[in-house]
């Protein structure tokens, strides 16, 4: 019915986990859930206890001219992983090429997984523009976060863009920490200036999302008391709100 | 205990006895089975089952009467059947049975009150639906004015004509009997409708009642022939007059709560007045007074328009220092004359803002206080005064004392909740020095606050009134406070208010001199008329001893017809008063409030009302401490003695029932009866003066505010903020963390968008619930500690949502336990001379019924099989 589009504004800003604990929380909430992996570090199946080693996933399997869609995984019942599959660097570049040819090859699956799920999350990557455009911009996903953390270097990058934002974008705070003075001063700048672009609700620093990746599981499953946690929980709840707002939306306009 | 030889070491060891107990335990022994037949089946049953008949004497040490406690326990064991042996299926079928059709019958009942409950609720909508009632409202909306006015003055008349009949025709028995019958009725259909016409019709039925007692009591009830009791009877006449005042001009102040709402301001901010905040203070510790500043710092004001002064009449360099730290303002003068009406008024020609906002400076206002309170301001040109509610977060001493914080409305509840409410429809709300915001041009065209009482709060706001300007009260706590800290110092506050308030009623009576409106004139004579109810309720406390002890007819009526007169007259006057007062004062409980200070305030209002000049202004001490439970006998002595005095009555009482004259039972039972609740109510009184105890002297408010808890290890753990104090917080987590006390943790608080981290130590940790102590702040973050828990817009909000409507009955129920409970109180703490008899006493009592037989603990039932093959 809905997807949602995870990116980060650089890398490193904690997307993937943040994109494992969202599912699980969109999960909790009774949503039929699948979680697409777009990134060739394929780190997103390590949430769910995938074993190291494995190596299917979609972009293997279209390497190797195989359907696709036999990768995926049943995590839980209603919460199902597609990874990436272990793909070397030269192999992820001509995959790129050929998605940067036939952009319509990916909204065509997303248009198909739609229909069989509740809720469809795609793990973006960076500097991938192939891989990323099927999700982005006007015909791409319902909901598209970009992940932030409050530092000079994100603060940097979003004031280059400028501040017409892209289609509907909106910023999901990551890993805020208000004890540092420069935080608290920088996140009262983005209050101010991206007041309506942010996602109300900030995820902070907490040490139980880098341990949910160690343990493998989700940060709603290895802490469901942790801070980070709940809030997952409720920026999960928020997005349900956002879709069900925009549906209505779209009635009137009908 | 079972059937065993036991040896004297086994009595020495094994049951710790003393050697001369173990000795005389052994013999007994011996004795026993020489002429006992222990073997027997009774003695077997009694002595076999474990733990379950002698369980009082085991386990503990043999003692040297448990030899004869054994023999008792056994012979009753022996002759009095258990009820568990007794036939049991029969009573028990029979039990069920009746429980059934009583359960069924109540049931039924249950539904049909129900229903008529439902129906009656539904009916005013149902009337004012229906074609007949619309047709009238046409037909009456078409009438020209003038017929309008001549219909209504018509009907005026009329009614006038009826209260009147009803008021002063004379009835027998049977005829009153009928007629407050018939009110009685009518009220209880009236009460289950919604909406204020039912109030209206309540509050009539009550004022019918109580004019056409009060008439009876004029004309009926006074012996002329004997002088003493016309003189006692007169003095009752007057309190009684009095009470009468006070409830008319209660109806008329609280009838139609305005119940006003907040006025927006405008978008653009260059029109928004400037505001100077003062924060008066006198001899209050600093830390109290700092919280108050950074509060105030934290008001949603343009900062360009926004000063804050500290007001010093202690001149205290520490609080010129503090205030420059703080960057606020600082103003003191070289003598206290006027006390703080002086202070105040000193202070005005310094400031340059068109408002004026005023916290004692132990009262924090909420960010949110001028957005609240200033629209008002400029949607009405000759508006002086905006008044909020003082709040309190801490229990004053009555909800201490009693166990009643945040369950029971306090005392001040019904004035904020509703009689200040009331005064705004007459436009009569007046200040009450603090938590107000005023404006400047008015205060200074009536020449500065005014010094001439010890209430200049009230003064002030009735020269206010006098000189044409309005005033408005927004029933939104806005700022909250401490209470009272003792007893000691709420009473001494309110012989202050009381002083002032009789000062005001003879130098500036409001009854008289220009500028006021009739309903302002009354709502002002009814605030100060309020205050003198000291001697009438002393009054009311010992009438009936007059009859008792020295036979004098203080109503001169047989007990009858004082029965049929009175009780109606008090059932309307709670039914209304319940209905008006709703959840802001429970009822009966005024009484017992009004008498603790009754004593108290009945010879400083006399005074100041023979001489207003005398009496000085004293500041209310505030943040008090309890070391421990106690017993304030200094207050409690005049009620110790009223009680005394009552108790005597009883006494005198039943010897009077005993060898009085037959005709006199009546009056005696109503007289007893009226002691009795006499000595309930001063009970409660003498249980408020039972100080438990208070360690903290920073209190902790409760909450419910959204937080996070950051450990050592960098994890996170969501919570609950449950209580906080200046210091110190209480968290609930959503699991237990274990966490050893003195671990250091940061806390997690919000303030709108905004989060601020504070560091502190764990204090106490148990399951779910941690305390932190938090660390030493500078300033910046005080102030920001502030502006997360006491001066959030919110903070106060949802205070009341503990308080439920009782009924009239549980309510008189549990004034009469409180009455009870103030007795008990007094047993606990006995004066020092009386403590050792009575510690003897007790023991005495102890011993000798540890002693008596108990029945033995339902083992046998419980765990006998039923026969097998047995048919139910």
């Amino acid at each position: 019915m809905s997807s949602l589009a995870l990116h980060g504004v650089r890398g490193g800003a904690g997307t993937s986990s943040l994109l494992a604990g969202l599912g699980y929380a969109l999960h909790q909430l009774g949503q039929r859930v699948l979680l697409v992996d777009l990134c060739p570090e394929n780190l997103l199946r390590l949430h769910f206890n995938l074993d190291l080693a494995l190596e299917a996933g979609w972009a293997r399997a279209d390497l190797d001219q195989r359907p696709w869609h036999e990768a995926a995984y049943r995590v839980l019942p209603n919460l199902h992983l597609l990874p990436y599959g272990r793909v070397s660097p030269g192999e992820y570049r001509s995959l790129e090429q050929r998605l940067a040819q036939a952009p319509e090859r990916w909204a065509q699956r997303r248009q198909n997984l739609e229909e069989r799920f509740d809720w469809v999350l795609f793990d973006l990557p960076q500097r991938l523009p192939g891989h990323v455009r099927p999700f982005l911009g006007h015909d791409g996903c319902r909901l598209q976060l970009r992940t932030v953390n409050v530092d000079p270097a994100c603060y940097a990058l979003l004031a280059l863009r400028g501040d017409e934002p892209p289609h509907g974008e909106r910023l999901l705070v990551n890993r805020y920490d208000p004890a540092h003075p420069l935080e608290r001063d920088l996140m009262q700048v983005w209050l101010d200036r991206y007041e309506d672009r942010l996602v109300p609700q900030a995820v902070h620093e907490d040490t139980a999302m880098r341990e949910a990746m160690a343990h493998q599981m989700p940060v709603g499953h290895h802490a469901p008391h942790s801070l980070a946690a709940k809030e997952l929980a409720s920026v999960a709840t928020w997005c349900l709100a956002q879709v069900a707002r925009r549906g209505r939306g779209a009635e009137v306009q009908a | 205990m079972s059937l065993a030889y036991r040896s004297y070491r086994h009595f020495r060891q094994q049951r710790g006895a003393a050697p001369a107990t173990a000795l005389w335990c052994w013999l007994l022994q011996g004795l026993c089975w020489l002429l006992l037949p222990l073997e027997g089946p009774a003695w077997r049953r009694a002595l076999d089952t474990p733990g379950g008949a002698f369980a009082h004497l085991d386990g503990r040490r043999l003692r040297f009467g448990d030899p004869l406690r054994v023999a008792i326990q056994a012979a009753w064991l022996l002759l009095v059947r258990t009820p568990a042996e007794r036939a049991r299926p029969r009573a028990q079928r029979l039990k069920a049975a009746a429980g059934g059709r009583w359960r069924r019958l109540w049931q039924r009942g249950r539904q049909a009150a129900g229903a008529y409950a439902a129906t009656l609720h539904r009916l005013p909508a149902r009337v004012r639906g229906s074609a007949p009632w619309q047709a009238l409202r046409r037909r009456a909306n078409g009438l020209r004015p003038r017929s309008r006015r001549w219909l209504t003055a018509a009907l005026a008349l009329l009614a006038a004509g009826l209260a009147l009949l009803c008021v002063t025709e004379p009835f027998g028995y049977l005829a009153q009997f009928v007629f407050v019958l018939l009110m009685w009725v009518i009220a209880m259909v009236v009460r289950r409708l919604p909406g204020r016409l039912s109030t209206l019709v309540l509050a009539v039925l009550s004022i019918t009642v109580s004019c056409r007692y009060l008439w009876w009591r004029y004309t009926a009830t006074l012996n002329w022939n004997s002088p003493l009791d016309f003189a006692c009877g007169m003095i009752l006449l007057a309190a009684e007059t009095y009470s009468w005042l006070v409830l008319m001009l209660g109806y008329v102040q609280t009838i139609w709560p305005l119940q006003r709402k907040p006025a927006s301001l405008p978008a653009d901010l260059s029109r928004w007045p400037s505001v100077d905040v003062l924060i008066p203070t006198y001899n209050e510790d600093l830390a109290l007074v700092r919280h108050t500043v950074y509060a105030a710092m934290g008001i949603d004001w343009p900062k360009d328009k926004l000063r804050i002064h500290i007001l010093d009449d202690g001149r205290r360099p520490a609080f010129r220092e503090f205030a420059q730290a703080a960057g606020v303002g600082y103003i003191a003068r070289t003598d206290n004359r006027h006390a703080k009406a002086g202070n105040l008024n000193h202070a005005l020609p310094q400031l340059k803002g068109e408002l004026v906002a005023i916290f004692d400076s132990d009262h924090l206002p909420a960010r949110s206080f001028l957005q609240v309170t200033v629209g008002w301001f400029l949607r009405d040109r000759r508006l002086a005064l905006v008044q909020t509610p003082h709040h309190f977060f801490s229990p004053d001493p009555f909800e201490r004392n009693l166990g009643i914080f945040r369950h029971t409305p306090n005392e001040g509840e019904l004035f904020y909740g509703l009689v200040q409410d009331g005064n705004d429809l007459w436009d009569a709300a007046f200040f009450c020095g603090s938590c107000a915001v005023l404006r400047r041009a008015a205060i200074d065209d009536i020449g500065g606050f005014a010094v001439e009482t010890v209430t200049e709060d009230a003064h002030t706001a009735l020269r206010l009134h006098r000189r044409g300007w309005h005033s408005a009260y927004l029933r939104i706590p806005q700022a909250a406070g401490l209470a009272t800290g003792s007893l000691a110092a709420h009473v001494s506050q309110r012989i202050r208010w009381a002083r002032g308030m009789a000062q005001i009623f003879r130098i500036d009576n409001p009854l008289f001199g220009k500028g006021l409106s009739v309903f302002q004139r009354l709502c002002y004579a009814n605030a100060m008329l309020h205050f003198l109810a000291g001697l009438p309720r002393l009054v009311f406390l010992t009438a009936p001893l007059a009859f008792l002890l020295l036979h004098v007819y203080i109503i001169y009526a047989p007990a009858l017809a004082i029965l049929l007169f009175v009780l109606p007259h008090m059932i309307h006057a709670s039914l209304a008063n319940a209905r008006l007062q709703g959840v802001y004062r429970r009822p009966f409980w005024g009484e017992v409030y009004e008498t603790v200070l009754a004593w108290y305030i009945a010879r400083p209002t006399t005074l100041a009302l023979i001489n207003p000049k005398k009496g000085a202004f004293n500041v209310t001490a505030k943040d008090e401490v309890q070391s421990q439970d106690w017993f304030d006998w200094r207050i409690a002595k005049p009620y110790l003695l009223l009680a005394a005095l009552n108790v005597v009555g009883l006494g005198f009482a039943a010897w009077r029932l005993a060898h009085g004259p037959a005709d006199e039972i009546g009056t005696l039972i109503v007289s007893s009866l009226w002691v009795l609740y006499n000595l309930l109510i001063i009970g409660g009184a003498i249980a408020v003066a039972a100080e438990v105890r208070q360690l903290r002297r920073s209190p902790r408010v409760s909450a419910r505010l959204p937080a996070a808890l950051r450990t050592a290890d960098g994890h996170m753990h969501a919570c609950t903020l449950s209580d906080f104090s200046d210091d110190s917080v209480g968290l609930e987590l959503a699991a237990a963390l274990d966490l050893a006390p003195g671990t250091a943790v940061s806390l997690l608080l919000h303030r709108g968008t905004r989060e601020f981290v504070f560091e502190g130590r764990v204090q106490r940790s148990l399951g779910r619930r941690l305390g932190l102590r938090l660390d030493a702040m500078d300033t910046r973050r005080q102030i920001d500690f502030v502006q997360c828990t006491f001066a959030r817009a919110d903070a106060w909000l949802d205070w009341h949502d503990g308080f439920r409507l009782p009924s009239l009955v549980s309510s008189l129920l549990s004034v009469f336990a409180l009455g009870g409970r103030g007795y008990l109180r007094l047993a606990e703490h006995p004066p020092a001379v009386l403590r050792p008899p009575l510690r003897q006493l007790g023991r005495l009592l102890r011993w000798l019924a540890s002693f008596l037989p108990r029945p033995a603990l339902p083992l046998r039932p419980a765990m006998r099989p039923s026969a097998p093959g047995s048919t139910p």
